[in-house]
């Protein structure tokens, strides 16, 4: 009783004493209880309104999970450096000679010849996704195409 | 329990149970529309396995602490959080995450002063009640189990009624939350 307490703290050390009681009272009393609470019928209402919206609630979570996963995986893949085309097809055509997992990309792919600009990044993700390490680009001027 | 465990048992509440839940989250929140959130948000967390319900625990009780601890989780009532987190729930790291992903105001934004008229309000329920005035004093003081018996001058089992009166009459005078203008 040494410690004074604030106007708040009273309040909520009130109903967390209260909600034990509510949870320590049996079945009958709680029941008896209910037509204070607008009666049975409308409690019904309202629990499955709750349900219903702590589903919808669930899954606005799951989606916003499952697009934060993909983004968050995006940005793993993303190059942290941007290579230039020619950076890009010479790294690709090095990395794959001699690699077994060079089989399971195109002849165009494994070449760096033929491949459209834009489908650059896209290979190097792939071959990043095959486990080739394709290094960090560097300011090395054999690196400058 | 598993997703469908929950699912089932969530499906199987007597109205009893849910009763009790209504009101433990009128008590939490004070507030009739921030109760139902409340709800919303245990039921939510605990449909998604957010929080892990123990075997032993009913659904009942395990709905009720995790409301409990979300609202202490923003309060930042440490000593009510440690209770919630010691007896119910299995992985603490949960009350964590709770707090991390910020469900929303619960906890009505109640004055000091406010608070201090709804004190006064509770205990002027009991101005004819000298036994009931104690005990609710001295839950608000923080006293528990002996501690308050002795204050309140009473044994054990008057103290299990008193405390039963002073909830009935609170909950009768603050139907709807003591923060939501009764």
């Amino acid at each position: 009783m040494e410690t004074k307490r604030t106007n708040q703290q009273k309040l909520w050390r009130l109903a967390g004493a209260l909600i034990d009681d509510v949870l320590s009272a049996s079945d009958e009393e709680i029941l008896a209880e209910l037509d204070e609470c607008g009666g049975l019928e409308a409690l019904r209402a309202e629990i499955a309104a709750d349900i219903e919206a702590a589903k919808g609630r669930l899954g606005r979570a799951k989606l916003a999970a499952a697009r934060k996963a993909v983004a968050a995986e995006k940005r793993g893949r993303t190059p942290r450096r941007h290579l230039t085309p020619e950076q890009s097809r010479r790294r690709l055509s090095q990395a794959l000679v001699g690699s077994p997992a060079s089989a399971r990309l195109t002849l165009a792919a494994r070449r760096g010849q033929g491949v459209p600009d834009e489908d650059l990044d896209g290979l190097v993700e792939d071959a990043s996704d095959l486990g080739i390490n394709l290094g960090e680009p560097t300011e090395d001027s054999s690196d400058s195409g | 329990m598993s997703a469908g465990e929950i699912s089932a048992g969530i499906d199987a509440l007597s109205d009893a149970d849910w009763a009790r839940i209504n009101k433990v989250s009128v008590l939490l929140t004070g507030c009739k529309d921030a109760a139902r959130d409340l709800r919303q948000e245990a039921l939510s967390r605990a449909l998604g396995r957010e929080r892990r319900c123990p075997r032993d625990v009913t659904i009942a009780r395990f709905l009720c602490e995790a409301m409990r601890s979300i609202v202490s989780s923003q309060r930042g009532s440490d000593a009510v959080r440690a209770r919630a987190e010691m007896v119910y729930i299995s992985d603490p790291t949960s009350i964590g995450d709770a707090a991390k992903t910020d469900p929303g105001p619960f906890v009505a934004l109640a004055s000091e002063e406010e608070c201090g008229r709804i004190v006064d309000a509770v205990l002027e329920l009991f101005s004819d009640n000298e036994t009931a005035s104690s005990v609710a004093e001295g839950i608000m003081e923080g006293l528990e189990g002996e501690e308050l018996s002795e204050w309140a001058s009473i044994d054990k089992k008057q103290l299990a009624t008193t405390r039963r009166l002073v909830r009935r009459r609170t909950e009768s005078a603050f139907p709807k939350g003591w923060h939501n203008g009764n």
